[in-house]
Formats: structure tokens, sequence, C-alpha cells
């Protein structure tokens, strides 16, 4: 009889793949919530009018701001669902274990944020270039229409950072709800209420301010990265004595 | 290849598992027999490394096998609650079992696949429960993986189907030999197959032998009440029941040597063997009366 | 703002039953076209992006231009009524007319809807002439190159002045705010606002006139001298 002798790289990595292929629906749910987003956006987010009897400006503004928002709330929900139960015993219904279910989640939800990152900010230009056709009555301000292909990167780069936090949140959150079902209407609660009561008493909400308020994009960069390991290694402390298959 | 020892799982206060201790050998057909309940399931995703065991000491491949990546890369689980991410059809599923299992034979699973009729773009989850056994029997043969384990493997199957599965599965372990755990709470379709037996009934191991000494294990006698009652004395009964009038159907443990077939049947005692599915039932029923006694 | 709180719920609703379905059909090949299409459309934006004509693209950026801000605008009336304007930078003098009076009397008349501030100088002499300046701060109008269109219409006949404001011009701006996450790296808060920084674009102005010495004005409003607090 030959014992099979598999690597555990070589066994995320065919978890990996075997996750993109099963759960090719996500991808889909990512196109409608963005293809959502732009229809919300296509008309402008805020107008202004100003100006005098001689002279009066409209100024309608744009953005993906809500194409961002959508695909991050988009991630979390995602994350979230890796870790029902029926997500998890697909993982351990070829071989696996909870490790490498773990650790192929992970990879598989850092690249959908990437992805939906990507995706997201290319939905902005897409929104610009259909601006830039449909309007043609319209002045386009260079500084506010163009964006510079660093500008495309650095906001790809972050966008991935946040959906990638707001991922392990999501994935922590997940199990700890599988673990104490419960949980499920108590989390929420305490965590909004939290935020109210932090925001009420100080004026400023800490978690706002370390990740949104950071400046410096090394730092943030850290934070993120230091953060979201932090929350997966609890996943993975708290998932470790899971039952699977029930 | 298993090594139990004391292993108990509790669920709160129920006791599923209690002071289990066994061992299974490399390369035999084990069959798990249990009435419903008694603690088939758990024992199997203990071994799996599914569930944790409360207490004791369980060795698959001389690991712990909660976490373990060698046996969960050389074990296959199969059971009717398999599920598959609806996205994949049946072809897909082949094709990703195949990346997980480094002995896949294709081959059979091909084969297998065609001889049931099944067609690639099929979804899973529309299958009919017998089908979804059967697809789930054929992932569990063709993964050829070292420790194979079959918890109600046949759920749903037709007589026919269930045939073919098991001369399926014979074939296969003697093409390619490995250990095979198979549970059932019927003993007599699998006799043929199994070299051995382990019997579990409310979360104890009741016996654990060949089936060839399961067949020994026990005779049935049967006679006038009186007579036969004579017989049970300082014998282990097992199962008794009256028939007709004054007569009596005894079931008792067979120790070798101490009784005579012929002096029996002298007395007008007839000796009968004891199928072993009947003996399991005996075993595992929970008082010497059965259900008869409900309705007395 | 208030109903953004719901947003996200919606949001999750949204993709709960979008997921719901789409697992069922995901693996229909017409999904996956579908998907295919919006990575092609997306692909091409981003080419397209990068190639259209830039002819279109004003330069106005509000906060790199030189155009009042709002400390400004009180600033400017401020030095009009001193009689100062000209000691403000980026105001000049945009239209001028000049116009013969005889006789002692000067009647102003002006359509209701003219809403530009006069101011009146008396000079030292009486030369018989009405000189008018139109100063305006750099606008929108300079930025756009629309001053031909954007003139006011001033007569004087029979001793009365009439003055009447331009046409109205209407200007739209689109305003494509930068993605909100990479706002907090850049050290320039534009987007902190930014919609109102359009508004200052539209300028200041005021029409000084310039009267001989001697003459009698009257006027339906109040009439407001330089140098007059």
């Amino acid at each position: 009889m030959y014992l099979a002798e598999t690597k555990m790289i070589d066994l995320i990595k065919q978890q990996f793949l075997y996750k993109v292929k099963a759960n090719l629906g996500f991808f889909f749910s990512l196109l409608a919530v963005q293809s959502f987003a732009l229809l919300l956006s296509v008309n402008g987010i805020m107008g202004m009018g100003t100006g005098g009897p001689y002279l009066s400006i409209n100024v309608n503004a744009y953005s993906n701001d809500l194409i961002i928002i959508f695909t991050m709330v988009w991630a979390f929900t995602i994350a979230v669902t890796l870790t029902t139960k029926e997500y998890r015993n697909y993982d351990f219904t070829f071989v696996s274990n909870r490790l490498t279910s773990n650790l192929s989640n992970i990879l598989y939800l850092g690249s959908l944020a990437l992805f939906s990152s990507v995706t997201a900010v290319l939905t902005g230009i897409l929104l610009r270039v259909i601006l830039f056709f449909s309007k043609s009555d319209t002045i386009l301000s260079e500084y506010y229409f163009y964006i510079s292909p660093y500008e495309l990167i650095l906001s790809i780069f972050v966008i991935t950072l946040y959906i990638l936090l707001l991922s392990s949140i999501g994935y922590l959150a997940g199990t700890i709800v599988q673990l104490y079902k419960p949980l499920s209407v108590i989390l929420p609660v305490i965590t909004i209420g939290l935020l109210i009561v932090e925001g009420r008493r100080l004026g400023k909400i800490s978690a706002y301010e370390f990740f949104v308020q950071e400046p410096s994009l090394f730092l943030f960069t850290i934070k993120t990265l230091l953060v979201s390991s932090i929350l997966f290694g609890c996943v993975y402390l708290l998932s470790n004595r899971m039952e699977v298959r029930k | 290849m298993i090594e139990c020892k004391d292993l108990t799982k509790t669920y709160g206060k129920v006791k599923a598992l209690s002071n289990v201790t066994y061992e299974i050998k490399e390369n035999t057909i084990t069959g798990l027999i249990g009435r419903n309940g008694a603690g088939k399931t758990t024992l199997l995703k203990t071994i799996a490394g599914f569930y944790h065991p409360s207490s004791g000491e369980i060795m698959v491949l001389k690991e712990n096998p909660f976490n373990s990546m060698k046996v969960a890369a050389n074990m296959i689980f199969i059971d009717d609650q398999m599920k598959f991410p609806p996205a994949l059809n049946l072809s897909d599923i082949l094709s990703s079992a195949k990346g997980f299992y480094v002995n896949w034979n294709e081959e059979l699973a091909n084969r297998l696949f065609q001889y049931f009729g099944f067609r690639p773009k099929q979804s899973h989850q529309k299958l009919s429960k017998g089908m979804k056994s059967t697809f789930n029997m054929i992932i569990g043969l063709s993964a050829r993986c070292p420790l194979t384990i079959f918890d109600e493997p046949t759920t749903g199957m037709d007589a026919a189907v269930r045939k073919d599965f098991y001369r399926a599965l014979l074939k296969d372990y003697i093409q390619y030999p490995r250990t095979i755990i198979l549970s059932s709470h019927l003993l007599n379709e699998i006799e043929d197959l199994l070299e051995n037996v382990l019997l579990i009934n409310q979360g104890k191991i009741q016996l654990h032998m060949s089936v060839s000494d399961l067949r020994e294990y026990a005779i049935g006698i049967r006679g006038n009440e009186n007579l036969v009652e004579n017989q049970l004395i300082d014998k282990e009964v097992l199962y008794k029941e009256s028939i007709g009038k004054d007569s009596l159907y005894a079931v008792i443990k067979h120790d070798a040597g101490e009784f005579s077939v012929e002096k029996l049947k002298i007395k007008g005692i007839e000796v009968t063997s004891v199928s072993t599915n009947d003996l399991c039932v005996y075993l595992t029923s929970n008082e010497k009366g059965a259900i008869d006694d409900v309705f007395s | 703002m208030a109903t953004l709180g719901f947003l996200p719920i919606m949001i999750i609703l949204f993709i709960v039953v979008g997921l719901f379905f789409l697992q069922r059909f995901s693996h229909h090949r017409g999904v996956r076209f579908l998907f295919s299409g919006y990575l092609i459309i997306l692909l091409i934006s981003l080419i397209t992006f990068y190639l259209l004509p830039d002819n279109r693209l004003s330069k106005i950026n509000p906060f790199t231009s030189s155009i009042n801000d709002d400390v400004e605008i009180n600033k400017f009336y401020e030095k009009a009524i001193r009689g100062q304007i000209e000691q403000l930078e980026d105001v000049k003098v945009r239209e001028k007319w000049e116009f013969e009076i005889s006789g002692d009397q000067l009647k102003v008349s002006e359509p209701e809807e003219f809403y530009t501030t006069y101011l009146f100088e008396r000079k030292e002499e009486n030369d018989h002439k009405v000189e008018i300046f139109h100063y305006a701060s750099e606008s929108l109008v300079d930025l756009l190159e629309l001053k031909d269109k954007h003139n006011f219409t001033i007569s004087l006949e029979d001793n009365v002045l009439r003055m009447k404001g331009p046409d109205p011009i209407q200007i739209k701006i689109a305003a494509f705010k930068k993605d909100f996450v990479i706002n907090q790296f850049s050290s320039s808060k534009s987007n902190d606002n930014y919609l109102n920084s359009f508004g200052h674009l539209e300028g200041n102005q005021v029409i000084y006139i310039r009267v001989p010495k001697d003459i009698e004005i009257s006027s339906p409003h109040y009439i407001q001298y330089v140098g007059e607090e």
C-alpha cells in the first residue's frame, strides 16, 4: 500500500483552485454588486448650484465611493459565508485539515480582495468614460476627472488592504458565530453599541483614527496587514478544536 | 492501522462512545455494525479526524487523526451527507477529486460513472438519494485511499445497485488492497464481504471478531419449554422466545465441547445455527424480551 | 446621509439573495460569458480612459487657481468702497465706457434684475464726461474665455444712464471625486468640501461711475459714493 505524502503547500494550492472553481458564483455576485453600484453612481452622488443672476454654476459630483463601499460590504459578506457550516464542509469532503482549510480560505480571500479591488477601481474608470461621452454639455474639471496611473495603483493597493482587513473581521466574526450561535445577535449589537458609546464619549472612534486617519502609506500597510494576520490567527486558534462534517 | 484506547466521546451529558478499545489491522475489511444511534458515525468521524475525542486515545497511521495531514491525505470518508459546491457538476467533482487523491484511478471512476448511468453535466444536488449514494461510492472507490471509510454507504440504493456496489468493492479491494471500514445496521448483505466485524452497542464495543468466528459464536436450540430451560442453566443466554404453546427457542453462546449436539437431539431438542445478522440483533437488543414485551 | 446607515444592510441583503440565485446558475455558460464580457468592458474602458482627448478637460482647479477665496470676497467689497480696488491682484477692468453729458442732472435707470453693485465717484472738475469702469475679479468667465458673451450694456441718452446686466450664462461642471481611500495619503485635503470650492469661481464685480463734480444724481436706490463708509 502506498501512503501519500502530501506537502501542505500542494494541498493548499489544490484547495485554493477547488475554491476558485467551486465558488464562481462569488464572482457573479461581485459583478452584480458593482454594476448595481455603477448604476446608482452614474447620475452623480451630489449636486450643487451656486452663482448669481448672470452666471450660475452647477457642479455635479461623481465618485466611485459607492462602488468601493459596495465592494467592501460584498467582501465582508463573502468572508462570513466561507465560515458557514456548509462551506466548511465543502473543504472536508476532500483532503483537508483545519490548518489547510483556513490557509486556503485566507489565500482565497486575499485573491478576492485583490480581484475585487481591481474591478472596483476599473468600474470607477468605466464610470468616468461613461461620463465623458454622455455629458457633452458639461465641463469636466481635469483635476477632478483624470487619475494618474500612480493614483490608480495606489487606489487598488489601499482598497485591497481595506478589503483584506474587512475580510479578516468577517472571517473571525463568522467563525465565532459558528462556534456560539447566540452570538450572531449579540456580536453586532455589542460592536455597534461600543462604536456609538466611544463616538459619543470621546467624539472619535479609535479604529477609524487608527486606520482611516493614518497618513503614512507605509504605516497603514503595516497596520492593516498586522491586524488582519492577528484576526486570521485567532480564527485558526478557534477553529483548531472545531469539529467538522457534523 | 487504527488503534483505539479507552476512547470516550460525550455530547453534553450523553455518552456517544464510552471506553472504546480496539485495533484494526492494515488491509482488512471491517464491518462496523450497530443499531441506529449506537455510535457508529461518531466512532468513524473520530477515526477520520473530524471529531475530537473527549478522552482516551486514538491513533490512525500512528498519528492522532485530528488535524493530521498524513491521515487527511490517506483517508476518505464517504457518507450520504457529503456536500459538494452547487456550482460543480458531476464531472467537475470527479476532476476535483482527482487533484486531491494521489492514488485516484480515473479509469475506474469513468467506468463506474458510465455503468451507473450518470451524465457529466448533472448536478449533485438534483440526484435522488440512491443516486447520490452511488456517486459518493464511486468517489470512495476511485480515490483508492489506504483508509477508506464508508458510513452507511447504501442509503437509498435499490437492491441491484447494492449488490453491484458490494461486488465492485470486493473486486477493487482484491486488486488494490487497503483498509476499509464499512458501517451498516444490517450484517447479512455484507457478511460475505467482511473479514472482521466490530459490533457496537450503546457506545460500547459488544464484540470484535472475524466473521468466521462470529458464525460459530452461538447456537439456537428449540424444543419443549422445560427441556430447553434445563439446558439454559449455566449458559449465557442471548435470546429467548416462546413459540406456540409450550415450545421455546433460545440462543446461547456456543462454548465448544461442552455439549453434544447428538445428546440434545435425542432429547428432542432441535439445534440450529444462528445467522450472524440475527445474532447481532440479539446482542444489541436492550432487554432480553424485545418487541413482544411491549404488547404483553 | 441618514439613509446611508441602511445601505450596508441593503447591500448585504442584495448580496445574499444574489448569491443564492447565482450559485444555482453559475455553471451556466451564459453567466460565464456575461462575466468575461464585464472584464473585457473594464479593460477597454481602462485603455479608452488613457486615450481620451484632453480638449474637453478644463484646467480649472479650484485649489490651485488664483481666484479669490471667501476671505477675499469681503476684501473685494471693502476695497471697492474705499476706492482701492486696483490694489487687488487679479482684479482687472473688464469693460470701459465714456459718455459726454450736458446739463447738470444724471438720472440712473436700472432694470429690476440688476444686481451688480455700482459706486459713484465725483471728479475734481466739471468735464462733462461720465466714465464708467467695470472691474471684475478673475472668474470662470475668464477661465472659460466667455468674456465676449458676458458683457454689460450701458448707455447714456438724454441724461439717463441705463444699465443692463449680461445675459445669464449657465455653466455645468462635472467633478469626479478622487477615491476616498487615497485621500488619507495626500496632503491636500481636496476632497473635503470640494463641491463648495467651486462656488467662488463665480468671481466678484463692481461698477465704478465717475461723474463730473457738480452733477446732480438721482436714482431709485441709495446712492453709494466711493470712500463713503
